[in-house]
């Protein structure tokens, strides 16, 4: 055996052994092909989400927010459609529309005056405590409704005005009313229901007032109790719609606190804040357009009627024109100061 | 028109009260939310734990 035949045999062997450790070492070595780069190639990333497929994407993460796990959520998408283009354009078709139309209404139709002018008699039709219940929910909803349009427009129509640093001072402020003055608001609602429900449950004038328009369309005045079938719609509205608004409101302020098990628990995931959020703002829409309409008739829209919410009384005339069952129950022991004969 | 004036008052008021008392609890809590939308308990998660012994 020469030692020329020993030294090949020894290089062999010392080659074999280093390619036989080399190579597992190579095998884990990054190389310009990525083996999974199927995995996180976007297109395939959406197929799962087609129908039939996942709700969202989601990896996995060491941090205590395993939220911060989602890469896609199409919900969201949607959501942003709807926060930016959809609910502007719902909320200034409905607001707009609602105050075109009262401006038209009273083109049309003027103030509505006392067909027999006013007596100068008056009546209590409110008592301290229902004015004060009255305003202080009106004070409440007057600062959420503006400080929740300006969530929605405040960017597009605000800030150009204001420019970026009072904007920013302006909405910061803003959003600390709307979330404190809904206590406000929850509190002066239920003082309304528990003072007046009993007066705003349906009775049978209110069709025949509902059937006559009113008193506003045409010239019939119906008869109706201390609250009309129109007063009554509003009651309700505000109550219901005041109840959602404040329930979505509190479950977007409190987000992912686990929901009672009996309802569906829509604040413990995005996509159900997302789906809050959404019915927070057509409540809020809806209730704005008739809260304008409410504050049209009773101010501008109806002689005598503001004083019923301002001093607490209205004129005897004025009563029997607009509530003609309630004051037929009221006027006989209520009348305050000397009769004056309407001019 | 008192009503009026009371019943604006004591809306800001009471928007007044609940910022106090919302801010205090937020503020010593051992609760919070994150940014991010997760509630972290700081002795459960690990901020504030009490070392190990």
């Amino acid at each position: 055996m020469s030692f020329t035949y020993l030294r090949r045999t020894f290089t062999a062997c010392a080659l074999l052994l280093g390619i036989a450790v080399a190579l597992p070492a190579m095998a884990q070595q990054p190389s310009r092909v990525n083996p999974t780069a199927d995995s996180v190639k976007e297109q395939q990333l959406l197929d799962a989400l087609k129908p039939g497929g996942h709700q969202s994407l989601e990896g996995r993460v060491s941090i205590p927010d395993h939220r911060s796990a989602t890469l896609i959520q199409p919900e969201g998408r949607d959501w942003v459609v709807w926060r930016e283009k959809t609910l502007p354009r719902l909320g200034a078709g409905v607001i707009v529309g609602m105050i075109v139309l009262l401006l038209a209404f009273f083109a049309v139709k003027g103030r509505i005056k006392v067909d027999d002018g006013l007596s100068g008699r008056q009546i209590q039709r409110f008592n301290s405590v229902e004015r004060f219940g009255h305003w202080m929910t009106a004070t409440a909803f007057i600062v959420l409704a503006l400080s929740g349009l300006n969530v929605t427009y405040g960017r597009q129509f605000l800030l150009p005005i204001l420019g970026a640093d009072a904007f920013t001072l302006v909405s910061q402020w803003a959003k600390y009313l709307h979330n404190y003055m809904s206590f406000a608001f929850v509190l002066g609602l239920i003082m309304m229901f528990l003072q007046w429900v009993v007066y705003n449950l349906p009775m049978p004038n209110d069709f025949r007032w509902i059937a006559q328009g009113g008193g506003i369309i045409g010239k019939k005045h119906p008869p109706a109790g201390k609250f009309n079938a129109g007063q009554k719609v509003v009651f309700w509205v505000t109550i219901v719609g005041g109840v959602l608004l404040s329930a979505t409101g509190y479950a977007l302020m409190f987000p992912f606190y686990s929901a009672p098990s009996n309802i569906p628990d829509y604040t413990s995931t995005i996509a159900g804040l997302q789906s809050v959020s959404m019915w927070h703002g057509i409540i809020a829409v809806v209730m704005i357009a008739v809260i304008l309409a409410h504050i049209y008739i009773g101010t501008l829209g109806m002689q005598g009627a503001f004083w019923s919410m301002g001093t607490g009384k209205v004129d005897v005339n004025w009563a029997k024109q607009h509530h003609s069952i309630w004051a037929a129950k009221v006027i006989p022991k209520d009348v305050q100061g000397k009769p004056t004969p309407a001019e | 028109m008192r009503a009026f004036l009371f019943g604006l008052l004591a809306a800001f008021v009471l928007a007044g009260v609940a910022a106090m008392v919302l801010e205090s609890v937020q503020s010593t809590s051992d609760r919070a939310n994150t940014t991010s939308g997760v509630r972290l308990d700081f002795a459960k998660d690990g901020v504030n734990r009490p070392a190990p012994h």
